[in-house]
């Protein structure tokens, strides 16, 4: 008998799932009762339940489900499927008392469960007769200690008994959204969930915090708050376990108060009572500020000290993620702690041995046990070298301090470091210099920072790392191929918005772009010898070319989300160098050529039948171009365009389009994911065979064809077309080749592309307008 | 070199290099065993046909490194050589698919098992049915039921 996919052993059927992308699982379900007894435990394992998303299923009608498949004749995995939830989203406001309960019986094997405490205050304010098994719960009453102004007896035990039956010894991971009262939080969810390995807060307004808003009205709100210290007691107490902690910290006050000081000290109070034991060694903190604006910086002042406070008083922190929000609207300035701030964190101990404060000079290191530090929208100042420098008193400089860090991400972090560096730390002691060729830093992300570019591109430029992970964002001149010869262990590579050079084509570049720097000038150990820096990167790059040329390189991910590509060799190099890279991502990618000296966009890609947008197209038809990518030993496994490149410039800037993606006939499957659901009935990306290629004079291609037959198509494409307007009469393939001779190509070609990912952009979306283009996933001709 | 004789199922007899044989870690663990022998390994899971598959695939990639991070082995995609391998019929590779696991060649294994996820990934179910030629077993009450947990299920 020959052998079928039924034949296949189980552990042999679970590897081929492993490599089936998750989101597929719930559809490879119905195939038959063997795949879906394999496929249950995964498609239920996590689950999320919102009321804002599928009207038309009730959380009642769910919980009908999964009670169904506790019935005898349930045969279709023979597990019920409540079993299998683990992890459960419960984010659905209107549920009641009674649900809950079935929920926590349905469900025995909770891990992770986050909840609304929307939820909570219904549950309290649900008249008692409604719930019908409160009567059962009045033997708990005895286990909460004190009794909750507001709260009966008999809803309090109701929910001991929720948390109870819920939490018992499973779960691990509780995560509690919006309000809650801090007795609620300490009598009746606290004591029940010992096993807790993460407890996120974070999203939790406190009826404590100084709330001058909306919430005077809710019945809780009046009650005598605990004390924060007391709360760190009781989760210290009550979940032993711990290792993963967030926390928040808003910060209301009122324009009369004396802000500086009376924030402070909650601030301090708040901070100085935040502890850390053995196994907790994950810390979040998120510190939200609402104020006047005048006030604001202030405040935010008080951040540096804050971090370096927890990071010196916290020995055994390991993590820290510190993030700050401001409720007004932001702005970013150079802000330097002054003296008050900094002869106040002296007093209170946030800081110690500052000498002279204006002078900042700082003796005590910062980065302690820390293995990662992750800030975002904190004021850094000069922070950053605080994390990796101390202060030398004899050299009058900065030194370097051994430290633990593994991975360091910054996030719209303001900096001082420009000012800072007059004269003060000479360039071969910048602060990434020492982070990125000393430390074994493996992850370095910095993202809306408008921090120290040009040090980053010289430290990288310095020798080479062990990064593995490097994101950045705005750098106006990247180098690719320096980038991979300096990071030569680097699996993930973000450049966000930067412009990117492939370095073979730079030196027209740069003589067209004097503003951009040229971080190989500066490492580079042949002298300039000339005024222009690209002469001797280009010298120092051709000389390297011939060893380099072959050198392998272990990238997987390249991200150029937002980028400038400055000449398309940087998709050569890059397929040339980097055989494993198989996720590549172009969302809003603009291609510029590096030789003209007006910034040409050579590719754009306009949607073509939305009347209005039709009327445009005429016009900047002309310049219209095409870009060929070519990554000939490139096999990707993802692939994210958005619906078109950029116009920079005028009126189109908003332009997207389509995409028209062919795959010659040798290539594996290709699925196509669109981000956005809606979009799920108009695909606008399709996949034609070589011999539709020629058939439909559809000029993008993929796979083995050869150049010459590449070029050959492409090149049909430049011939003038008659520009007849968009005709629905038309083929839907032919349609889109007519749009796309009207509106530009992008052209990749690699050896295959498993998944295509279209991503959705902000407010357009990139496809909206193909209303003629029905198509897709297969087209006869 | 030391030659290795296997035998398949249907009595036929391949000759093949030790090291070439070894990438089969069941028949590198019984020639640990068993010590320097003359006898032919019966193989009476494998058919010639498949057998000789096998050892073509073993032949090639001889000298591959052995990659024990099972992450990377997944996650890097089929080479060239290994998808015209693959281009068989479907009870073929199956077959193929069986010998691995049976004779133990995790790298056989992985080629295979992505050929079929390849095949999977964005199918409906019916048309996987289709292809592998698998029977629906379902009830249309379950079915039915099926279709309503994935309404809440899928949201992830």
């Amino acid at each position: 008998m020959p052998s079928q996919f039924n034949d296949l052993p189980h552990e042999v059927v679970q590897l081929i799932f492993t490599l089936i992308n998750p989101d597929q699982y719930a559809t490879l379900r119905s195939v038959n009762t063997a795949w879906n007894t394999l496929l249950s435990p995964h498609v239920f394992n996590s689950v999320t339940i919102f009321n804002y998303f599928r009207k038309e299923r009730t959380l009642d009608s769910i919980l009908d489900d999964i009670e169904c498949s506790f019935a005898e004749n349930y045969t279709t995995s023979g597990i019920p499927i409540g079993h299998h939830i683990q992890q459960l989203s419960l984010l659905y406001d209107d549920t009641s008392g009674d649900q809950l309960h079935r929920l926590s019986a349905l469900c025995p094997n909770i891990t992770s469960f986050t909840i609304t405490s929307k939820i909570m205050d219904i549950l309290i304010s649900t008249p008692l007769h409604s719930i019908p098994n409160c009567r059962r719960s009045q033997g708990l009453q005895q286990m909460t200690q004190q009794s909750i102004p507001g709260v009966s007896d008999a809803r309090q035990a109701l929910l001991v008994e929720f948390f109870q039956s819920l939490g018992g010894s499973k779960m691990t991971a509780f995560k509690l959204e919006e309000r809650i009262s801090y007795p609620i939080l300490a009598n009746i969810i606290l004591p029940f969930v010992s096993n807790l390995v993460q407890l996120d807060l974070s999203s939790v307004v406190y009826k404590m915090d100084d709330d001058d808003d909306d919430d005077d009205d809710h019945n809780l709100a009046r009650e005598p708050f605990m004390d924060f210290i007391e709360l760190m007691d009781l989760i210290q107490d009550n979940c032993p376990r711990l290792e993963t902690l967030a926390l928040v910290k808003r910060s209301f006050s009122t324009v009369e108060q004396d802000t500086s000081i009376a924030t402070m000290d909650g601030l301090e109070k708040w901070v100085s009572a935040i502890r850390v034991w053995p196994r907790l060694t994950t810390l979040h903190l998120k510190i939200n500020i609402k104020r006047q604006q005048q006030q604001r910086h202030r405040q935010r002042q008080w951040l540096v000290p804050t971090l370096l406070y927890l990071a010196v008083r916290l020995s055994g922190l390991q993590h820290l993620q510190m993030t700050a929000r401001s409720y007004t609207h932001d702005e970013h300035h150079s802000i330097f702690p002054r003296d008050e701030p900094l002869a106040y964190a002296l007093r209170v101990g946030f800081v110690q041995n500052v000498r002279s404060p204006g002078k900042l000079r700082w003796p005590y290191f910062f980065a302690g046990s820390l293995h990662t530090i992750s800030l975002e929208n904190i004021h850094l100042g000069f922070v950053e070298r605080l994390i990796l420098f101390g202060h030398d008193e004899i050299l009058e400089g900065m030194t370097f301090t051994p430290s633990a860090l593994q991975s360091i991400q910054l996030h719209d972090c303001s900096s001082t470091y420009e000012r800072l560096d007059d004269g003060v730390v000479s360039p071969d002691h910048s602060f990434l210099q020492y982070c990125i060729s000393r430390n074994p830093l493996a992850s370095l992300k910095i993202q809306e920072c408008g921090l120290f570019q040009k040090h980053i591109l010289e430290s990288l430029a310095s020798g080479t790392n062990q990064l593995e992970t490097l994101i950045l964002d705005r750098h106006n001149a990247i180098d690719m191929e320096l980038i991979l010869d300096r990071c030569p262990h680097l699996q993930h590579l973000g450049l966000l918005d930067c412009a990117v050079y492939g370095s073979r084509n730079r030196t027209a570049s740069s003589t067209n772009t004097p503003a951009m720097t040229q971080p190989t000038a500066i490492s580079s150990p042949a002298p300039p010898t000339s005024a222009s820096a690209s002469s001797s990167s280009a010298a120092s790059a051709s000389a390297s070319a011939s060893e380099l040329g072959d050198r392998r390189h272990p990238l997987k991910v390249l991200d150029l989300g937002g980028a400038r590509v400055m000449g398309t060799d940087v998709f050569s190099l890059v397929s040339q160098r980097c055989r494993q890279l198989s996720v590549l991502n172009l969302e809003d990618v603009v291609f510029s050529d590096p030789t003209s000296r007006r910034r040409k966009i050579s590719a754009s890609i306009l949607p073509p039948s939305n009347d209005e947008t039709k009327q445009h197209i005429q016009g900047p038809e002309k310049r219209l171009g095409n870009v060929h990518i070519s990554m000939p030993y490139t096999n990707l496994s993802t692939l994210t365009l958005c619906g078109g490149a950029l116009y920079s410039g005028n009126r189109f800037q908003k332009g997207m389009g389509n995409l028209l993606l062919v795959k010659d006939t040798t290539t594996t499957t290709t699925t196509t994911t669109i981000a956005d659901h809606e979009l799920h009935q108009r695909p606008a990306a399709v996949w034609f065979t070589l011999e539709e290629i020629m058939a439909s004079y559809v000029v993008v291609s993929m796979g083995k064809c050869s150049q010459k037959e590449f070029d050959n198509m492409a090149s049909l494409y430049h011939d003038d077309h008659n520009d007849g307007g968009f005709d629905p009469g038309l083929d839907a393939g032919e349609s889109l080749v007519q749009n796309m001779k009207k509106n530009g190509l992008l052209t990749i070609k690699c050896k295959d592309i498993q998944e295509l990912v279209l991503a959705e952009r902000s407010f357009y979306s990139p496809f909206a307008n193909c209303q003629n283009v029905e198509v897709v996933s297969s087209i006869s001709i | 070199m030391s030659n290795v004789r296997l035998l398949s199922s249907d009595n036929e007899e391949f000759v093949v290099q030790k090291e070439v044989a070894e990438r089969s870690v069941l028949i590198k663990n019984m020639l640990e065993d068993v010590g320097e022998t003359d006898s032919a390994i019966p193989l009476p899971n494998v058919t010639a046909k498949v057998l000789k598959k096998v050892i073509e695939w073993c032949d090639h990639h001889s000298s591959d490194p052995v990659t024990t991070d099972e992450t990377e082995r997944r996650t890097t995609d089929i080479d060239e050589w290994d998808q015209k391998f693959m281009e068989v019929d479907q009870e073929t590779l199956f077959d193929i698919i069986l010998a691995a696991n049976y004779l133990d060649i995790k790298p056989l294994l992985d080629v295979g098992c992505k050929t079929v996820a390849n095949m999977i990934k964005g199918k409906t179910a019916e048309e996987i049915r289709k292809i592998f030629n698998i029977v629906n077993d379902f009830t249309p009450e379950e079915e039915a039921q099926i279709r309503k947990e994935n309404e809440w299920a899928e949201d992830r």
